[in-house]
């Protein structure tokens, strides 16, 4: 196997809710013991349900969040661990898209500077002319125009919105961009576009993507390699084939099935996960799906069931798998 | 490709052209709005009185003169005159730049003062924000103008200790203004982008949530203007502020108050040129409020 750009390690990133004065401090685990080895220049893909602390992982890889414990090394080196100074270079090398592209841009600042703030913190002593040309050169990546760069924010669509903000991730040449949900506020159609165009992004600039998402048709389509996260833990990782051909995880059986397939006359199982994710505040005991798993049985209760390879390179949490 | 071509060409109107546009259409807002044009009026006439008028003057407005006090308003003095036969014409535009320094270094201490307080506050939380917070606090529990005249009693009536004194009374209102800000605009997500991107907390904080928490305070500012120019006033009235025999309203209106039944010009005109700039700048702050609020803008 090629050497992985990223290797997560035992991370946690622990929330403690302080409800009143008198009661105990309650702890969300949004992000619980995840592994993960991300393979340079793949697309890295995220599913989960809303809560599951999969926009919790991108945002504690970034070091936007401080962790609770874990490591993550990029090149052989414990990121999080380093100090401001130090970490800068990664700062450069690690970059995110956000959700939202309404709030994302910072509404007073011409494109030219949102895009363009990067590079003068990165590249001290860049002259304008090479900032301005920095510039236009990742405007007509993303598939905007040269003008657009002494536009404000608010004269674009959501789409644009969200290529200016790639823009601005990508001016920084990083070697990874967390994409979290950078689609599902857009339209359909514009959605296909961007996603286009975040893979030709790719291929040109040699990029390895974190793509954070709950909708499986753009993993099938866009993805090669997938990480399903539940309740703040990896309950299967494995390569996009190995998965969507064996999903061994009950839970990612029932995301599979309860995706909707674009043709009326195609029968299938129906299967529909039962219920809604329980609260992280007080995870069921054992097994985080057992209430949900169609396969429960006593011992899921009880214990947790552990990480373990089942093939090469598919990792699973389950105490069954199908 | 013509883009190269048209790149060296760039005048200095091409290169700005954005900003233009964004200015022209400030104008444009600007001028629809009638109230803000007759208070920006007002303090246009206001701001040509007090820079051009004091090389004008009918009479110095400090010379006494017995022989002509207490003299109904009149083709000679045009307000009048005081009990010490000064014209109160001469005095009220004379009293008007005094009112703009008053006004100018009040707003720019305290809303400097304030704002930073305020976004420091804001966005770092916790301890600081706290004890900020409550020394806020400890200036609010007073009312503004005792707590004025506290501060101008003791360190003794004088024109810089008047400006000091309604400084520390009024930075506050922005402190809290621009922590409001700050606290909701450190949430949003275009300030993690900024920071992913690696932008110090200095560079966040005056470049990034700066910007956002500027505009209230500017409305505020312009707002209390009128306010300042109360609290001077009222200072002045109660012989706090600035002392005789320089010009200025608030102790002019006090002049006065012996002689309100019988010569009541003393006391009304240097109070119409307070109603005068308080009304416009209320009406200008609220106008540029409008304007500045981006989403009303297109």
């Amino acid at each position: 196997m090629v050497e992985p750009l990223m290797t997560i390690t035992n991370l946690k990133k622990h929330f403690a809710l302080k409800k009143n004065v008198f009661s105990k401090n309650v702890i969300v685990k949004a992000v619980d013991d995840v592994n993960l080895e991300i393979p340079r220049e793949s697309i890295f893909a995220v599913v989960g349900e809303s809560g599951s602390g999969k926009t919790t992982l991108g945002r504690t890889l970034m070091k936007l969040i401080p962790p609770t414990a874990g490591m993550v090394s990029m090149d052989g080196k414990d990121i999080l661990t380093l100090d401001k100074k130090a970490f800068l270079p990664y700062r450069r090398k690690m970059q995110i898209v956000f959700q939202d592209p309404y709030n994302s841009l910072h509404p007073r600042k011409l494109v030219k500077t949102v895009i363009g703030e990067g590079l003068k913190i990165h590249f001290k002593g860049i002259s304008e002319m090479e900032i301005r040309d920095k510039i236009r050169e990742v405007l007509l990546q993303v598939g905007l125009r040269e003008e657009h760069m002494f536009r404000y924010p608010h004269e674009f669509s959501g789409g644009q919105r969200q290529r200016i903000a790639f823009a601005r991730a990508i001016v920084l040449e990083p070697e990874f961009i967390v994409l979290d949900e950078p689609t599902s506020a857009l339209d359909v159609s514009v959605q296909a576009m961007v996603l286009k165009m975040l893979q030709e992004a790719r291929a040109q600039n040699a990029l390895t993507y974190l793509f954070i998402t709950h909708n499986l048709s753009i993993v099938d389509y866009f993805a090669n390699h997938l990480a399903v996260m539940y309740l703040g833990r990896v309950v299967e990782t494995g390569s996009k084939a190995e998965i969507f051909d064996h999903p061994a995880h009950p839970y990612t059986r029932l995301l599979m099935n309860s995706n909707p397939i674009p043709d009326p006359f195609l029968k299938r199982e129906k299967q529909v996960v039962r219920g809604e994710i329980p609260s992280p505040i007080h995870p069921p005991s054992g097994c985080h799906f057992h209430p949900r798993c169609p396969f429960a049985k006593a011992e899921c209760k009880e214990q947790e069931p552990q990480y373990r390879e089942i093939s090469s390179g598919h990792f699973i949490r389950c105490h069954f798998p199908v | 490709m013509t883009v190269a071509n048209e790149k060296t060409a760039l005048g200095f109107f091409e290169k700005n052209k954005p900003y233009i546009d964004d200015l022209k259409h400030t104008v444009f807002l600007f001028r629809k709005s009638k109230l803000t044009m007759v208070g920006f009026v007002l303090i246009v006439i206001f701001l040509l009185v007090a820079f051009l008028g004091p090389l004008f003057l009918p009479y110095d407005p400090i010379a006494q003169n017995f022989a002509v006090r207490l003299q109904p308003p009149s083709q000679e003095h045009l307000f009048g005159t005081d009990q010490f036969g000064r014209d109160i014409f001469s005095r009220v535009i004379q009293g008007s730049r005094m009112a703009l320094w008053i006004i100018f270094l009040v707003s720019a201490i305290s809303g400097l003062l304030g704002t930073t307080v305020g976004i420091i506050a804001g966005y770092f939380g916790g301890l600081i924000d706290d004890i900020i917070m409550r020394i806020t606090d400890m200036f609010l529990a007073f009312p503004s103008l005792v707590l004025a005249m506290a501060f101008a009693a003791m360190m003794g009536p004088n024109f810089t200790n008047t400006i000091i004194a309604i400084s520390l009374v009024n930075w506050t209102t922005y402190a809290r203004l621009a922590r409001a800000e700050a606290m909701k605009v450190k949430e949003q997500p275009y300030i993690e982008a900024i920071r992913s991107v690696g932008a110090g907390t200095g560079r966040i904080l005056f470049l990034h949530v700066l910007p956002m928490c500027i505009s209230p305070v500017i409305v505020q500012l312009t707002l209390r203007m009128g306010t300042i120019i109360l609290t001077a006033a009222g200072l002045g009235f109660l012989g706090l502020g600035v002392q005789p025999p320089t010009p200025e309203w608030g102790a002019m209106v006090s002049d006065g108050r012996n002689f309100l039944v019988d010569q009541w010009w003393i006391s009304t005109f240097p109070g119409f040129a307070i109603v005068f700039v308080v009304l416009g700048f209320n009406l200008l702050g609220d106008g540029i409020r409008d304007m500045l609020d981006p989403r009303l803008r297109r």
